[in-house]
């Protein structure tokens, strides 16, 4: 049985340690990117937060200019009414 | 050969080296330690410093009306709370506090004063009074978003819909009523934090995501609403009213259009100064019904065959001494027919036909028409009336009754009995809502009429339908709710109110009623609507007090429901 040569030995260090910072770096690397997912996440998240916010806060604009109470107001500031029954004239709708 | 100092430098040079391996021994016994033998201790305390539990809270849903316009809706506004412990010049900083929010500053003074580390300021603020404190860059002050429900119909739908507390669980009507439907679930997750306190995701976000609240569609029109509830606040006001309501639905799916009470309160405020308001008369308040009671007991001795419709009574001239006490019409009647017994509304000719019928039998009548029972609508705190075992009831309860006195109904009970009369002869479950949609749209719940039986035959329906469209003609008691180009049928009550003094009835508390509805082309209800003002002064009749509003409604609504005119007013060519 033939012994391990110094020269070999070398090599298989090397090899190992080059190895050893691969896996170190890529490590490093991904939980780098791990963390900086999370911070993207976190803010898309609270992207969502703020879009739902938004858009309930459009709904309720818009419910709130839509409100009867308002619509009926300006009506009236315009000289508008609901039209009794007999204003209303029904016509023929054609065929 | 080495000299001596070769020899020393050597010795050194093994020492260092064995220093160095000793040292790198025990940083390797360290490291095992800290990675293998206290690992779980250290990954604790670093879990500790960086990882925080993060609420995912669930919105609550949103509150439609049947056209899908928003009733009710969450959004989250900011609230100040500060840190009294922080705070240098409590005097000088509630001066300048109070100044932007508008809060008392002996009350903002005492707060920052306290002994706690955290106490609110003022919840939901404005965005500017947000931006103006954040100028006066004070420490110790600091803003959290809260959900706040807005109610844009205001004080006009805020008795049906009722409000939600400050913990976002609903507290009154439907906000309580479906609030496991409307809340949805919150999920909690673990994430990290970093040294500025920002929150980050670095396990990613749970796959399973809180659930927003359902949204609920109901069955109301807000356009129906706002009619319906303006009218009422203008005829409390014009005929010196306590109170009152009006309930408009579709008397074939037990739909309601409509559910307005007054008082009413503004949901927007949060103020419980007047908790009267708070109230839904409609279902929690039960009362005499009145002559709006005679409709009932006459279809049920005509399909019964008990009577018919030209059957005659006599009336006594106005005035029959029963007993130890005399009954009273509001004119001198001689004989009338069943008919027109109801169309001028006659105590003595519904004394008569009650003794017709016996008092097994109008107990049976009330109990088909499920008065004095829970309906079943889907609104909390729903009264359930009062009626009496007959076994107990002596002739003069008898007489009462069959003019709607001596029990005790709800509004809701009355028109769902007023519903199954009308419609054929069906009773259908009232409901509020129409379906359950989750926040994409999806319907989780779909609504459908629930028919709890048949009262009485669909041949009665039409007749007594027909009867009390004889009582909005000229000459009945509810000419006031006569329409041009509609056929309206309905019935008027005026009830005498007990004097909580003496225990009897009162001669100036009157409970003033109209129930009614309209005809489509084939004669089929369409709209039905019970109006009741309480106490009004000093007309009381409701010819005078709830038939005009009756009308009102119903001419606006014909309007924003598009239901056409029964009767021809134009010919095609």
């Amino acid at each position: 049985m033939s012994r391990l040569k110094p020269r070999d030995f070398l090599k298989a260090a090397i090899f190992f340690i080059l190895l050893f910072m691969a896996w170190g770096t890529i490590h490093v690397w991904s939980r780098t990117m791990a963390v900086e997912q999370g911070y993207c996440l976190s803010h898309q998240q609270a992207l969502k937060e703020q879009f739902v916010t938004d858009n309930n806060a459009l709904q309720l604009e818009i419910s709130t200019l839509k409100s009867s109470k308002r619509l009926e107001s300006m009506a009236n500031d315009m000289g508008l009414h609901t039209p009794c029954p007999d204003q209303v004239i029904y016509i023929w709708q054609d065929e | 050969m080495p000299g001596s100092g070769d020899i020393h430098m050597a010795g050194r040079v093994k020492f260092i080296l064995s220093l160095f391996l000793i040292l790198l021994g025990a940083l390797a016994v360290r490291a095992f330690c800290l990675q293998v033998v206290m690992d779980d201790e250290i990954i604790s305390h670093a879990s500790n410093r960086f990882d925080c539990t993060v609420k995912l809270s669930a919105h609550r849903g949103v509150i439609l009306d049947r056209k899908g316009e928003s009733l009710a809706i969450s959004i989250a506004v900011d609230s100040v709370a500060a840190n009294p412990y922080l705070i240098k010049n409590p005097y000088f900083e509630a001066s300048r506090i109070s100044k932007i929010l508008g809060v008392d500053k002996e009350l903002l003074a005492a707060r920052l004063k306290s002994k706690k580390y955290f106490v609110w300021l003022k919840r939901y603020v404005t965005p500017s009074e947000v931006a103006a404190l954040k100028d006066l860059h004070i420490k110790g002050i600091g803003f959290y978003k809260e959900s706040k429900r807005f109610y844009p119909e205001g004080a006009s739908m805020a008795n049906v819909l009722g409000i939600v507390g400050m913990d976002g669980y609903g507290l009154e009507g439907l906000e309580l009523f479906y609030n496991n439907i409307l809340r949805g679930a919150s999920k909690q997750i673990v994430a990290q934090r970093d040294g500025l306190g920002r929150i980050i995701y670095a396990r990613g976000l749970s796959q399973v995501s809180p659930r927003d609240g359902f949204d609920l569609h109901l069955t109301i029109d807000r356009r129906v609403q706002y009619i319906a509830s303006t009218a009422l606040r203008n005829a409390i006001q014009r005929d010196n009213a306590r109170s009152g309501f009006v309930i408009v639905t579709n008397p074939g799916t037990g739909d309601i259009y409509a559910m307005a009470s007054c008082p009413s309160f503004d949901p927007n405020r949060r103020s419980y100064k007047n908790l009267i308001g708070h109230k839904n008369r409609i279902v929690v308040d039960a009362f005499e019904p009145g002559s709006i009671l005679k409709p009932f007991i006459v279809s049920w001795g005509l399909d019964h065959s008990i009577f018919e419709p030209a059957d005659i009574r006599f009336c006594e001239n106005g005035k029959l001494s029963f007993h130890h006490i005399t009954i009273h019409d509001h004119e001198k009647y001689g004989w009338l027919s069943v008919k027109d017994i109801v169309r001028y509304s006659s105590n003595i000719g519904m004394v008569k036909l009650g003794e017709s019928i016996g008092a097994h039998d109008l107990y049976k009548c009330i109990k088909a028409f499920n008065l004095g029972a829970t309906t079943g609508i889907d609104f909390p705190g729903e009264a359930r009336g009062i009626v009496r075992e007959p076994g107990r009831w002596t002739d003069i309860d008898m007489a009462n009754i069959a003019f709607g006195q001596g029990v005790a109904f709800t509004g809701i009970q009355l028109i769902t009995a007023f519903n199954a009369m009308v419609n054929g002869g069906v009773m259908v479950k009232p409901h509020l809502i129409d379906a359950i949609t989750d926040t994409k749209g999806h319907i989780i719940h779909k609504y459908k009429p629930s028919i709890i039986r048949r009262v009485i035959s669909p041949k009665t329906s039409e007749e007594i339908i027909n009867i009390m469209r004889s009582v909005v003609e000229d000459g009945g008691t509810g000419e006031a709710a006569k329409m041009n180009g509609y056929h309206v049928f309905g019935k008027t009550g005026t009830a005498q109110k007990i004097d909580p003094i003496t225990g009897t009835y009162s001669h100036s508390a009157y409970l003033t009623t109209f129930f009614g509805g309209l005809l489509d082309g084939n004669a089929r209800p369409i709209i039905t609507m019970l109006v009741c003002i309480d106490e009004p002064h000093p007309n009381y009749y409701a010819s005078q007090v709830t038939c005009p509003v009756f009308k009102e409604i119903a001419g606006k609504c014909v309007n924003v429901m598009n239901v056409s005119p029964t009767i021809k007013i134009a010919q095609k060519e």
